[in-house]
């Protein structure tokens, strides 16, 4: 315990702060901890946001809290810890992009990942960098924050459950203009591999597609799918006619979160 | 993306708390969370008011951080009000700095004599010291010979001896306890604990502020859902986050791990790779842990694209991946470094009040830090401060007049 007899010159102190070129020395005596790097730093989550706080404490019980507040996830173990086991996550398309810089062309790669449960939310990310590792990793924390709730319908008769989208819905991006039309039970997911991949892990089961521009560049394309899908919980169709009462934040407390995050929106005090 | 940084960037971290058994480790140049603080030469300051609703302000943290070539002995102490409505408003935190010039070298000689006679009521205990036992935690324990036959050791402390070259060396071992002197014992035990100033630093309890301010009402909040918010605490008394310390460590980037592949991704690439959208494209070289990727812009008609989170909050992101990588950290200091930053900074200067000069980044208080900090008298109370960050900008001359203490710039960043 007497463990730096040079460091026994100072008050306290477990290295400390000063002036550059001070020696942090980097010793401390706490609890032999990982400092946040490796391993077994990664397991245990300290949250950083307010909302991350909230979900780790426990006062927050679904995913589905957030998204009907419309709270911004900025961290993405939230979403690891509602729905992380059930998650499966697939690269859609890795490429290499150049950019031209004075001395040469600069090599980059870009990496989409799909992410989703196969019932009831998807996500997307694309993330650009020199290392293949780094961005897929990078795309994957992405896809996480992206993640959506999809809402599901039927075509026909109200049996069984949910197995295709509510109604028919569009998605942009770019060019590319990507259209999902419900379908009957059992048609199975009728449209190009990279909607068919999304739409599997989005938990659709049957849905006719029809897209239109230039469905050759990946990317648009995965997020004009991606759009449409988030879209159907947007859509207010007949059966949410009814007037519901606002439901109250789930805690009071937590109200004033919901006021910040209004504010940004720009709602407030109108 | 990796960019570079500052080489002296350091972070604290949450340590332990501070129990019965180490509070005499704890003094002005003690780094720690909480608590009631440690003011230079026990001068106790009045203590700080909200200013915007006048409740008595808790100290956050308490930062020992003298400057480089300087003598001076610098503390920073952090001060916010507890009070709900006033989370988040750069008024309500305060940063308050303290130093004092190291006086231990003067001071040494003429204590020394100080301890002299006052050790002649312990003259007994040192009279079978001769010497042998306590030369083995330092290399030479200086001692005086009293003509009496004491022998008195002085608990190296100060640049005589060269081992430490650095100024803080001269700082902390004011021997202003008489009985600092009584055996080496006692000295090994201080060394354990890194306290050799023993002043034992008084709790301060409601007590003393009977005569503090009673507040009529705190002010209007600004939007209706922040009626509905935390219960505010009683202001008039006084509140006191519970104390920890903090461990401090160099920032570190693991620039190692980028070229890395995990199990997971290579699975996934070979699975991409089976499947029909890339089957040809990546060829990867599991023993050496290479993936190469073929195909070119010209086909794919892709460009470089940034990648901005879905939640839209690009400047968030970047500080909570950067934060991320040093997970738990809970003070960034990097003086004259650039501050990681929730929204952008107006542009204008900041000058220091007192004497003009521009004023520098020195450290910020960093998220991580809400989650240790608890009410002392209410520990179930789960929320008891809020910020996104909080950022002090200093004077880069620690200009100093006659109070005994400065003001320093605050901004306070919410998430």
């Amino acid at each position: 315990m007497a463990d730096n007899a040079a460091a026994g010159g100072r008050g306290g102190f477990r290295g400390g702060f000063g002036g550059r070129g001070r020696g942090g020395r980097p010793r401390g005596r706490g609890r032999g901890r990982g400092r946040g790097r490796g391993k077994e730093a990664e397991k245990e989550w300290v949250p950083v946001t307010k909302l991350g706080r909230l979900v780790r404490d426990g006062k927050i019980r679904s995913l589905e809290e957030i998204y009907l507040f419309s709270l911004p996830i900025k961290e993405y173990e939230i979403i690891d810890f509602f729905i992380g086991s059930q998650l499966k996550d697939e690269v859609l398309k890795i490429m290499p992009v150049q950019k031209q810089t004075r001395a040469g062309q600069r090599t980059r790669f870009k990496a989409f990942v799909a992410i989703g449960d196969s019932n009831g939310h998807i996500g997307l990310g694309v993330k650009c960098s020199k290392e293949v590792a780094t961005a897929i990793r990078g795309a994957i924390i992405l896809a996480k924050l992206s993640v959506v709730p999809v809402r599901r319908g039927y075509w026909g008769n109200k049996i069984g459950k949910p197995h295709t989208v509510p109604c028919k819905v569009t998605g942009k991006c770019g060019s590319v203009l990507v259209r999902l039309i419900p379908a009957p039970r059992g048609t199975g997911i009728v449209s190009a591999p990279v909607p068919k991949k999304l739409l599997n892990m989005a938990g659709i089961e049957d849905c006719y597609t029809s897209a239109r521009g230039s469905t050759g560049t990946l990317g648009n394309f995965a997020k004009a799918t991606y759009t449409a899908i988030g879209k159907t919980y947007a859509y207010l169709t007949p059966d949410l006619w009814k007037e519901m009462p606002l439901a109250t934040a789930p805690y009071h407390e937590y109200a004033d979160y919901l006021a910040k995050n209004h504010r940004v929106v720009g709602t407030g005090l109108q | 993306m990796a960019r570079q940084f500052e080489p002296y960037v350091l972070l604290g971290f949450a340590d332990e708390r501070v129990v019965e058994r180490t509070r005499s480790a704890v003094n002005f140049t003690t780094n720690k969370i909480g608590g009631t603080p440690d003011w230079h030469q026990d001068k106790d300051l009045p203590l700080t008011k909200c200013k915007l609703c006048g409740t008595n302000q808790t100290l956050v943290v308490q930062i020992f951080a003298p400057l480089d070539g300087s003598e001076y002995l610098r503390t920073l102490y952090f001060f916010a009000c507890p009070q709900p409505q006033c989370w988040n408003r750069p008024e309500s935190w305060m940063c308050i700095r303290q130093q004092t010039l190291s006086q231990t070298k003067p001071e040494k000689l003429s204590g020394a004599a100080q301890t002299a006679t006052i050790s002649s009521t312990s003259w007994a205990d040192d009279a079978d010291n001769w010497g042998t036992d306590s030369d083995d935690d330092e290399k030479s324990v200086p001692s005086i010979d009293q003509e009496n036959g004491n022998v008195i050791f002085q608990i190296p402390q100060n640049a005589p001896e060269g081992s430490d070259t650095d100024d803080e060396s001269s700082s902390v071992e004011e021997l202003s306890d008489p009985n600092a002197n009584s055996g080496g014992a006692e000295g090994a035990f201080a060394i354990e604990f890194n306290s050799k100033c023993s002043v034992a630093t008084a709790e301060i309890e409601t007590g003393d502020e009977s005569d503090i301010v009673s507040i009529d009402t705190p002010t209007q909040p600004r939007q209706m859902a922040e009626i509905f918010s935390y219960a505010p605490l009683p202001p008039h008394a006084h509140h006191e986050f519970a104390c920890s310390f903090i461990s401090v460590a160099e920032e570190k980037f693991d620039t190692q791990r980028g070229a890395k592949i995990t199990e997971h991704e290579l699975s996934l690439l070979q699975a991409y790779q089976q499947s029909e959208l890339g089957g040809g494209d990546v060829q990867i070289d599991v023993r050496k842990m290479k993936v190469e990727v073929a195909g070119g812009a010209e086909t794919t008609g892709e460009q470089y694209e940034q990648d901005l989170p879905s939640h839209g909050d690009a400047y968030a992101h970047r500080f909570l991946s950067r934060l991320k990588q040093n997970s738990g950290q809970v003070i960034r200091y990097g003086l004259g470094a650039d501050p990681m930053l929730l929204k952008p900074l107006s542009k204008q200067k900041m000058r220091c009040t007192h004497c003009g000069s521009d004023l520098v980044f020195e450290m910020q208080l960093m998220p991580p830090l809400l989650n240790s900090l608890s009410l002392l008298h209410d520990a179930e109370r789960k929320d008891v401060l809020d910020f996104g960050t909080v950022i002090v900008f200093t004077c880069p001359s620690a200009c100093w007049d006659q109070r005994g203490f400065q003001e320093e710039r605050l901004v306070v960043q919410a998430e």
